[in-house]
């Protein structure tokens, strides 16, 4: 089993695949994040989201955030990052971050570092659709230019 | 007797095709979400983008998405580029992929 998974999918992400992939009996602590699409922003109605990736620079990131997590937490330390692509409902999870460690506090800590880099690094856009009818993509953080 | 003149004619610079893949906001451009252009080969990246934004505007007369060509960086498959990464130097096709601003979770 692998210490640092990285997928962006179509598929639906299940509660199943993450708790299988953090489990470990070395590991007494798992922290779970779920982001979920929200049905409002900025005061208007979203009925849904969609969600495009650069998916083979993505995951590379997302192995990288994980690698760098090991390196500040421990080598010991777990990390899943599994985000969807394509149209999603509201309510639907686009994302879950897991990390299992021996103790919590490691747990929690890479948790949320993991989430705010993938925030700002990930190669990753979404569309809201509202409930009018229209649709406007989101903005975001300017990726650092390399070199 | 004097010598003829020498005529220096310098050859066109060559051409290559790159293959964009159109990212987030800009799919709003070209809803297929690519774009080829024609660039001299070892247009560097930095320079790239001018070719980009014209590229993009015969593409969607009237877009207004200068900016987010400005705000957006260029990568392969598998890293963003550097700005003085030149393109067309290897043999196989240029896909390159430009990426705007990021707003994943």
């Amino acid at each position: 089993m692998s210490f640092v998974v990285a997928e962006v999918s179509g598929a639906a992400i299940t509660p199943e695949r993450v708790a299988r992939e953090l489990s470990g009996a070395d590991h007494g602590a798992q922290v779970v994040f779920w982001g979920v699409v929200r049905g409002t922003n900025a005061c208007r109605a979203v009925v849904a989201v969609t969600y495009d990736a650069h998916v083979e620079l993505a995951e590379r990131i997302f192995r990288d955030i994980g690698d760098e997590a090991r390196a500040r937490w421990g080598s010991q330390l777990r990390v899943i990052v599994i985000h969807r692509i394509g149209r999603l409902d509201v309510g639907e999870a686009s994302v879950a971050i897991g990390v299992a460690s021996p103790h919590r506090d490691a747990a929690y800590e890479a948790s949320r570092h993991v989430i705010e880099q993938l925030k700002v690094r990930s190669p990753i856009w979404k569309q809201e659709h509202y409930a009018d009818g229209a649709a406007g993509w989101l903005p975001g953080h300017a990726l650092a230019r390399a070199g | 007797m004097k010598a003829p003149p020498i005529m220096l004619v310098c050859p066109p610079a060559e051409r290559v095709r790159v293959r964009v893949r159109l990212c987030g906001a800009f799919r709003e451009a070209v809803a297929e979400g690519a774009l080829a252009v024609d660039v001299p080969r070892g247009t560097t990246v930095a320079a790239f983008r001018e070719h980009l934004k014209a590229a993009l505007a015969r593409a969607r007369p009237g877009w207004r998405g200068s900016d987010l060509v400005d705000a957006s960086v260029l990568a392969s498959a598998s890293e963003i580029l550097p700005e003085s990464y030149a393109l067309g130097h290897a043999p196989e096709p240029v896909t390159i992929a430009v990426l705007p601003p990021v707003c994943g979770g």
